[in-house]
C-alpha cells in the first residue's frame, strides 16, 4: 500500500514536471503558460501580448525587456483602474516574485508591440523573447487570438 | 378510469404552475452586472463627425440598442478589450444582435481622424460606427456621459498615451439610458444584462 502511494506521488511529479516542460517556455524556474497576442489588422496601431509568467524558484524575478520579430519596439506597459478612469503608462519591469506569479491580462500588465512590421491575424503564432533579470532570455510562442 | 384522468390533468396543471414559478423566480432574481439607472433617464443626445465628415447624432439610433463606448484608436489594451467583448456580445445575442449597434466615440481628435476611427471599429465589428469631432464636440459628448479623458505624456514609442474612463453605456429604443457597464465584465455577463434589459421591453 506505501509503495503504491509512492509510485501514485512520483508520477504526479513526474506529470507535473511534464506540463511545465510542454508549455510556452521555461527557463531556471521561470515559465510561461497561456500566452496569447490580440490580432492587429492596422500595423500603425500598437499590438499587444498576454501571458501568465510563473516563478517555481525561491527567489524573485523580474522580467525587464522583450523583443519580437513582428514588431520593431516592444515595451512593458500597465493599466490601472483609477476610480474608473484607466490610465496606462510604460514600466521598468514586471516582478515574478518567488514561488509565485504575474498575470499579464487586458487591463493590467502586458506587453506592448509598437511599430508593426506586419499585421497580426488570428489563428497564427508569432515568438517573442523575453529578457528576465535572474533567468536571463526565454523564447516564448504567442497565439494570436480574438479574446 | 375517471380517476386516472384526474390525475392527468393535475400533472400538466402543476407542470405548468412549475415552469411558470421558475422563469418568474429567474427573471426576479436578476442581479445587473451593469450599474442600472433606475428609473432610466433620458440619454444625452451627442452630435459628431462620421466618416463621411458629416454631422452624426446619436438621435439617429433611435429604435435600437446602443452600445456607446469612448475611447482612442492607439490604445492598445482596453480599447480593444471592450470592443472585442462587444463583438462577442453580438455574436451571443444571435438574431437579437440585428437591433444592437456599437458606437465608438474617439477622445484623441489630434490624432484619430473620422476615416481612422472607422477603419479601426470596422475590425471589430461590420456594422460598429466610429465617431470623432473637434475638441469641443468631444468634450461636450463625453461631459453628456460623465466619460473623463486625459492626454498622458509618457517616456513611450507610441508618443502620448490617453486616459479615459471605460465604461459601456446602454441606451434602449426609446432613447432611455439603462445601464452602465464598468470595464472587464465579460461578454456573457452583458448578455445575460442586455437580454433582461430586451425582454422587459417585449412584455
Amino acid at each position: 500500500m506505501k509503495i503504491r502511494r509512492w509510485t501514485l506521488f512520483g508520477s504526479f511529479v513526474l506529470g507535473l514536471w511534464l506540463v511545465a516542460c510542454s508549455s510556452a517556455g521555461s527557463t531556471a524556474g521561470i515559465a510561461v503558460t497561456e500566452a496569447w497576442a490580440r490580432p492587429s489588422p492596422m500595423v500603425e496601431r500598437a499590438g499587444a501580448a498576454y501571458m501568465v509568467i510563473t516563478n517555481g524558484g525561491s527567489t524573485d524575478d523580474r522580467l525587464i525587456s522583450a523583443t519580437t520579430e513582428v514588431a520593431a519596439t516592444v515595451e512593458l506597459h500597465e493599466t490601472k483602474n483609477e476610480g474608473g478612469m484607466m490610465a496606462m503608462a510604460p514600466v521598468d519591469g514586471i516582478m515574478i516574485p518567488a514561488n509565485g506569479q504575474a498575470d499579464l491580462e487586458p487591463g493590467g500588465y502586458h506587453i506592448m508591440l509598437i511599430d508593426l512590421t506586419r499585421a497580426l491575424k488570428a489563428g497564427e503564432t508569432i515568438t517573442l523573447v523575453l529578457t528576465f533579470e535572474q533567468a536571463g532570455e526565454l523564447q516564448v510562442t504567442a497565439e494570436v487570438r480574438d479574446e | 378510469m375517471r380517476r386516472h384522468w384526474w390525475l392527468g390533468a393535475l400533472g400538466i396543471v402543476v407542470g405548468v404552475a412549475l415552469v411558470a414559478s421558475v422563469v418568474w423566480w429567474r427573471n426576479a432574481q436578476h442581479t445587473f452586472a451593469g450599474i442600472i439607472n433606475n428609473p432610466p433617464q433620458a440619454a444625452p443626445d451627442i452630435t459628431l463627425t462620421d466618416s463621411d465628415g458629416q454631422p452624426w447624432s446619436l438621435s439617429n439610433l433611435r429604435g435600437q440598442w446602443v452600445l456607446l463606448v469612448y475611447g482612442y484608436t492607439s490604445c492598445p489594451d482596453v480599447c480593444p478589450a471592450t470592443l472585442s467583448a462587444l463583438r462577442r456580445v453580438k455574436e451571443q445575442l444571435g438574431s437579437q444582435a440585428e437591433h444592437v449597434r456599437v458606437v465608438f466615440v474617439s477622445v484623441d481628435p489630434e490624432r484619430d481622424t473620422a476615416a481612422l476611427v472607422q477603419e479601426y471599429v470596422s475590425h471589430f465589428g461590420d456594422d460598429f460606427i466610429g465617431l470623432t469631432g473637434t475638441p469641443e464636440a468631444i468634450a461636450a459628448a463625453a461631459a453628456a456621459y460623465g466619460v473623463r479623458y486625459e492626454v498622458v505624456k509618457v517616456d513611450s514609442a507610441v508618443g502620448y498615451l490617453m486616459s479615459h474612463t471605460a465604461f459601456v453605456y446602454v441606451i434602449d429604443p426609446q432613447s432611455q439610458w439603462r445601464l452602465t457597464i464598468p470595464f472587464g465584465v465579460k461578454p456573457p455577463e452583458i448578455v445575460d444584462d442586455l437580454q433582461y434589459l430586451m425582454n422587459l421591453e417585449a412584455q
